[in-house]
C-alpha cells in the first residue's frame, strides 16, 4: 500500500513539473510510464491513476478557486449554462484523471503484452 | 497472447478517444468552443486566468534596450499605474507595457476591428465586417496616416517606444498567461506595430465621425418629397442653445463659398444597396457626452471647475484606462485609449480638459459613373479619369484568403458595388493634414494655460471635438476643433454624384474660423453634442446633433449663481429629462379623456405629478417612454411602412413636438392603415391605451413596471460573451445629463477644480483597470459608477507619495 502511495505521489510530482513547462496533454506521459513500471493489475493501475490525478486536479483547482474568490470559475460556469463551480471542478478533475488513467491503463496493458510476448 | 493484444488495443482506443474528445474544438449552436483539454487544464487553461484576491502582487523589474533611464511604476489599490519616468519616451514604453499587461486582448480585438482583420481569428462570420472596413478605406487611411506621422521624428520615436513596450510584454508572455479571450477564441497575440497604435486614432474617427445618413436621407427624400423631408429632418433648430453663441463678425467673407444652386437634381434614383449588416463590435450611433467649465466668478471657491463625461459604448473591459504620468516636464492624470501613449482626457497641475463629439457629418457617399465594366475610368466633370485599384487581402481562419479589389477615385474608395450603382465613400479621416498630430496629446499633457491648449489645436487630429479647457489662472474655453469640411451646400446629406466636383468638400474650413469661445461673459462654457453654432455662423455644416441636454445643461448653469464640486456631481448624475418636461404636458393635452376610464385618469394624474426624473425604480418614466415611442411610431407610420428598416431614420423628439405644437391637422397624424383621418388626439389616446394594455399584459399592472425594465442597462463584454458582461441598475435617460441609453452611457466621469495649489479632482470609470474577467479589478469600479460615487484623483510627485500602493514595477535600460 505504501509503495503504491509513494508511486502515485511521484506520479503527481512529475505531472506537476511537466505541467509547468509542457503542454496540457503531457500529463499522459508520466501516467503511461507509471503503467509500464508498476506491477499492479491493469484495472487497478487505471483506477488509482485516475483517482490520484483527479484528486490532485481537484485540490489544485479548489486552491485556485479559493485564492480567486471564485471569480473566474463563476464566470466560466455561467458560460457553460450555469453548471456551477463544483461541477466545473469535477469536470476538470475527471477530464485530467481520465486522460492520465487511460494512459496508465494503456501502459500497464502494454507491459503485460510485452511480458507475455517475451516469455 | 491474442487476448492481451486486444486488451492493449482497447486501452489504446480508450486513451485516443479521451485525448480526441479533449483536443477537438467543439461548437454549440455555431459558437466555436476551444479544445476542452487545454481550456480546462489547471496549469494552462482558464484556471490560470484566476488572479489572486488574497496574495498581494509581487514587485517586478524588467529591462529593455530601448529605455533611456529607469522608470518606476507604482500601482495603487485600484490598479492605476503611476508612471515616474525621466522622459516621454520611457513613459511611452511603460504605458505600452502596462496597457498590454492589463488589456492585451482589448488592444488586439479593437485593432483587428479597425484594420479589418477580425476574420483572421474569428473565421468567416466576421468576413462581412472586415470587407466593409477595408472597402471604406479604413486600413488605407491608417497606413496613410502612419506614413505621414512617421515623418515627424518625435512622433516616430514615441510610437516606437510604446510599441516596444507592448511587444516586450507579449514576447515574455507564455500561452498559459494569455488573456482568457485568446484561449476561448483559440489564437495567440501577434506582434504589435506602430500601425496598430495609429489605428487607435482612426478607430475613434470611426466611432465618432462616421455619422451620416446619406443613404437613409436619399431614400427618405424620394419617399417624402423635399417639403416633408425638410419638416421632418430640419437643419435649423431655432430652440437649440448652441455650443458657441458667436458672434462671427471676425470671419472674412472671402473665405466662404457661397451656397451654390441646389444640386439635388443630380441625385436621380436612389441606389437601394443596403448599408452593411450591423458590425459585431460596432457601437451604435447614440452616444451622448457632456462637458462644461465654470470660471472662478461662478464657483463657490473662486477657482474654475471643469467637468467632462464622455458617453460611449459601455463595455467590459472599459473603453478607457486610467494612467498617471510623471516626467520632469509634466505631471498628468487621466484616461487613455489602450493602444496609444499619453493621456486623452485629464488634468495636470495647471490645466484640465475634456471632449464631447462635434457630431458633424463628415462622411459622404457619391455615386460613380464608369466608362465601362472594367471600372478603370470614371466620369468627373465631363472627363474620364483613370481609377486606381487596391487589393485588400483578408485572411480568414480555416479558409482561403479573401481578396477584394477596390477601385479608388479622387474622392476615395468605392466602398459599395451593386447592380443599382457603385458608391464612393469620402471621409475626413481618410486625410492626414499634419505630421505632428499625434504630438497633440503629449503636448497637451504638458500645457500650463488655456492659451497654450488653444495654440496646440493647430495640430489637432481629424475628429471634430468640442474641447473644454480650464486653467488655474482662471481662464476657461471651448473650441470645436477637427477637420471641418468646407461645404458648398446641404447636398452632402444625400448621395451625391462622383462626377460633380462640388459634390463633396475638397478643402477644410480655415483654422482661424473654427468656432471658439474664450472666457465668455456668462462665465461658463458648455457642450452636449448639440449644434455647434447658431445659424449666423457663415459656413455650411450639418450633422446629427443632440437637442435636449444642451439646453438643460445651460439652464442649470445659468440658474445657479455659484457651484462647487458637489453641485457638479449632482449635475453629471442628473436624471432629469428636458424631453419629458416638454413632451408629457403635450401628450396629456391631446388625451381624449372621454375615452379613458377612472383607472386611466388615476395614472394620468400620477404622471402629471411626475418630476420628469428617470429614476431606475420609476413606473412613470417607464410608462411615459413607452407611450411616447408608440405615439411617434403611429405618427411616422408613413416612413416606417414605406422604407426598408435599414433606411429608417426617425425624426427627433423635437421635430415630433414641433409638429404637435404647430399643426394638429398635419397629415402625418393620419394613420395610413385606417380609413378615418386621425388627429393627434387619436394618436396620443390610442398610444396611451395600447401602452397600458402592453404593460399590463407583461407586468401585471402599469404601476409594477420600472424604468430599469425598459432601459436594461448592461456593460457588455467586447466579444458579447454574456458571462463576462454585467447588468447594472442605473438612473438616467438619453436626454438627461446622466445620458443613459441601452449599451451607452457615461464612460468616464471627471470633475476637476483648479486651485492655485493644484487640482482637486474626482473621477470614476464604469469597469476597472484590468481586462481580465478573472481579476477583481475587472469590474471593481462598477458599483461606484452605478451608485454615482467618485474616486479622488491625485497627482503625487514622488513614488513614495502614492496612496495605498499595491506593487511596484521597475523598468530599466538593458
Amino acid at each position: 500500500m505504501k509503495d503504491k502511495l509513494f508511486s502515485l505521489l511521484i506520479l503527481i510530482v512529475l505531472i506537476h513539473i511537466s505541467q509547468l513547462y509542457l503542454s496540457w496533454w503531457t500529463i499522459a506521459v508520466p501516467a503511461l510510464i507509471l503503467g509500464l513500471i508498476v506491477v499492479w493489475p491493469v484495472w487497478q493501475t487505471f483506477a488509482l491513476t485516475l483517482l490520484a490525478v483527479a484528486i490532485y486536479t481537484a485540490i489544485y483547482t479548489i486552491w485556485i478557486n479559493h485564492i480567486n474568490d471564485g471569480i473566474i470559475a463563476g464566470r466560466i460556469s455561467s458560460l457553460f449554462n450555469e453548471i456551477g463551480t463544483g461541477t466545473l471542478i469535477i469536470i476538470t478533475a475527471l477530464a485530467m484523471g481520465l486522460l492520465a488513467g487511460t494512459a496508465a491503463g494503456l501502459g500497464a496493458s502494454l507491459k503485460q503484452t510485452i511480458k507475455q510476448n517475451s516469455l | 497472447m491474442k487476448t492481451n493484444l486486444i486488451k492493449t488495443a482497447l486501452w489504446l482506443l480508450a486513451f485516443v478517444a479521451i485525448l480526441s474528445i479533449l483536443s477537438i474544438k467543439w461548437s454549440i449552436e455555431d459558437t466555436p468552443l476551444p479544445a476542452l483539454g487545454n481550456f480546462l487544464s489547471p496549469s494552462h487553461g482558464f484556471w490560470q486566468n484566476a488572479e489572486s484576491t488574497k496574495r498581494g502582487f509581487r514587485d517586478m523589474t524588467i529591462a529593455h534596450p530601448s529605455l533611456t533611464g529607469q522608470v518606476e511604476v507604482v500601482f495603487d489599490d485600484r490598479l492605476v499605474p503611476h508612471i515616474f519616468a525621466s522622459n516621454d519616451y520611457d513613459a511611452g514604453f511603460a504605458q505600452g507595457y502596462i496597457h498590454a499587461m492589463l488589456r492585451l486582448w482589448q488592444m488586439d480585438i479593437s485593432t483587428r476591428f479597425t484594420l479589418g482583420r477580425l476574420s483572421e481569428v474569428l473565421g468567416d462570420r466576421a468576413l462581412q465586417t472586415d470587407i466593409d472596413t477595408r472597402r471604406k478605406g479604413i486600413l488605407w487611411a491608417a497606413e496613410k496616416a502612419l506614413f505621414t506621422y512617421s515623418k515627424d521624428s518625435v512622433t516616430h520615436r514615441l510610437l516606437n517606444a510604446y510599441t516596444d513596450g507592448v511587444n516586450h510584454y507579449i514576447k515574455n508572455l507564455s500561452p498559459k498567461d494569455y488573456p482568457i479571450e485568446f484561449k476561448l477564441l483559440d489564437y495567440a497575440p501577434g506582434e504589435w506595430t506602430t500601425l496598430h497604435s495609429v489605428s487607435t486614432v482612426i478607430a475613434m474617427a470611426r466611432t465618432l465621425s462616421m455619422r451620416e445618413y446619406d443613404r437613409q436621407n436619399t431614400v427618405l427624400l424620394d419617399v417624402l418629397g423635399r417639403e416633408y423631408f425638410n419638416i421632418l429632418f430640419p437643419n435649423h433648430l431655432d430652440h437649440e442653445a448652441p455650443v458657441h453663441p458667436g458672434p462671427w463678425n471676425h470671419i472674412n467673407a472671402e473665405n466662404l463659398i457661397k451656397e451654390d444652386d441646389d444640386r439635388l437634381s443630380f441625385l436621380g434614383t436612389p441606389p437601394i444597396s443596403k448599408p452593411a449588416d450591423a458590425d459585431i463590435f460596432m457601437p451604435e450611433i447614440n452616444m451622448a457626452s457632456n462637458n462644461w467649465a465654470v470660471s472662478g466668478e461662478k464657483s463657490k471657491s473662486g477657482n474654475p471647475i471643469l467637468c467632462s463625461d464622455p458617453h460611449l459604448g459601455l463595455s467590459l473591459p472599459s473603453i478607457w484606462i486610467e494612467n498617471h504620468l510623471i516626467t520632469p516636464e509634466s505631471n498628468v492624470y487621466g484616461v487613455s485609449f489602450t493602444g496609444m501613449p499619453a493621456v486623452i482626457i485629464g488634468f495636470n497641475q495647471h490645466v484640465a480638459w475634456g471632449f464631447t463629439n462635434g457630431s458633424l457629418d463628415v462622411a459622404d457617399w457619391l455615386k460613380v459613373e464608369w466608362k465601362d465594366e472594367s471600372k478603370s475610368e470614371y466620369l468627373y466633370e465631363n472627363n474620364w479619369i483613370a481609377s486606381d485599384f487596391r487589393e485588400e487581402i483578408i485572411k480568414v481562419k480555416g479558409q482561403q484568403d479573401h481578396t477584394e479589389r477596390v477601385p479608388y477615385t479622387r474622392w476615395g474608395p468605392v466602398a459599395e458595388e451593386s447592380e443599382e450603382g457603385d458608391l464612393v465613400f469620402k471621409w475626413t479621416a481618410h486625410e492626414t493634414h499634419n505630421k505632428e498630430e499625434l504630438q497633440f496629446f503629449p503636448k497637451l499633457n504638458k500645457a500650463k494655460t488655456v492659451e497654450e491648449c488653444l495654440e496646440l489645436c493647430t495640430i489637432f487630429p481629424s475628429v471634430i471635438q468640442n474641447m473644454v479647457m480650464a486653467d488655474r489662472g482662471g481662464s476657461i474655453a471651448m473650441r470645436s476643433q477637427g477637420y471641418w469640411p468646407l461645404r458648398h451646400d446641404y447636398s452632402g446629406q444625400f448621395i451625391g454624384s462622383a462626377s460633380d466636383s462640388k459634390a463633396a468638400w475638397s478643402r477644410l474650413i480655415p483654422f482661424k474660423d473654427i468656432p471658439e469661445t474664450v472666457n465668455p461673459d456668462r462665465d461658463f462654457v458648455s457642450s452636449a453634442n448639440q449644434k455647434i453654432t447658431n445659424d449666423e455662423f457663415p459656413y455650411i455644416y450639418f450633422g446629427v446633433f443632440g437637442t435636449g441636454r444642451g439646453r438643460i445643461l445651460n439652464r442649470l448653469l445659468e440658474q445657479q449663481e455659484k457651484f462647487d464640486i458637489e453641485d457638479m456631481m449632482d449635475m453629471q448624475l442628473s436624471d432629469y429629462s428636458i424631453g419629458a418636461e416638454e413632451a408629457l404636458p403635450l401628450l396629456i393635452r391631446y388625451l381624449k379623456t372621454d375615452q379613458l376610464r377612472e383607472r386611466h385618469i388615476d395614472l394620468v394624474n400620477q404622471l402629471k405629478a411626475w418630476d420628469f426624473r428617470f429614476n431606475s425604480e420609476s413606473p412613470n418614466a417607464a410608462f411615459y417612454s413607452s407611450w411616447l415611442r408608440t405615439a411617434q411610431k403611429l405618427t411616422f407610420d408613413e416612413i416606417i411602412g414605406a422604407v426598408d428598416e435599414k433606411f429608417l431614420r426617425i425624426p427627433s423628439l423635437m421635430t415630433f413636438l414641433e409638429l404637435l405644437r404647430s399643426d394638429e391637422h398635419h397629415h402625418f397624424f393620419d394613420i395610413q392603415e385606417t380609413e378615418l383621418i386621425e388627429s393627434p388626439y387619436d394618436i396620443v389616446t390610442d398610444a396611451f391605451l395600447s401602452t397600458w394594455t402592453d404593460i399590463e399584459e407583461a407586468y401585471g399592472s402599469v404601476y409594477d413596471i420600472r424604468w430599469s425594465d425598459r432601459l436594461q442597462q448592461r456593460l457588455k463584454h467586447m466579444a458579447s460573451i454574456d458571462a463576462f458582461s454585467k447588468s447594472v441598475n442605473v438612473h438616467g435617460h438619453y436626454d438627461a445629463l446622466n445620458a443613459m441609453s441601452t449599451g451607452h452611457g457615461p464612460s468616464w466621469r471627471m470633475i476637476v477644480e483648479l486651485t492655485p495649489d493644484g487640482p482637486i479632482a474626482k473621477g470614476v470609470n464604469p469597469g476597472g483597470q484590468s481586462g481580465n474577467p478573472g481579476s477583481k479589478y475587472y469590474d471593481n469600479a462598477v458599483h461606484h459608477w452605478e451608485e454615482g460615487m467618485y474616486f479622488d484623483l491625485k497627482l503625487p510627485e514622488e513614488p513614495d507619495l502614492v496612496d495605498n500602493p499595491l506593487f511596484t514595477l521597475k523598468l530599466k535600460q538593458q
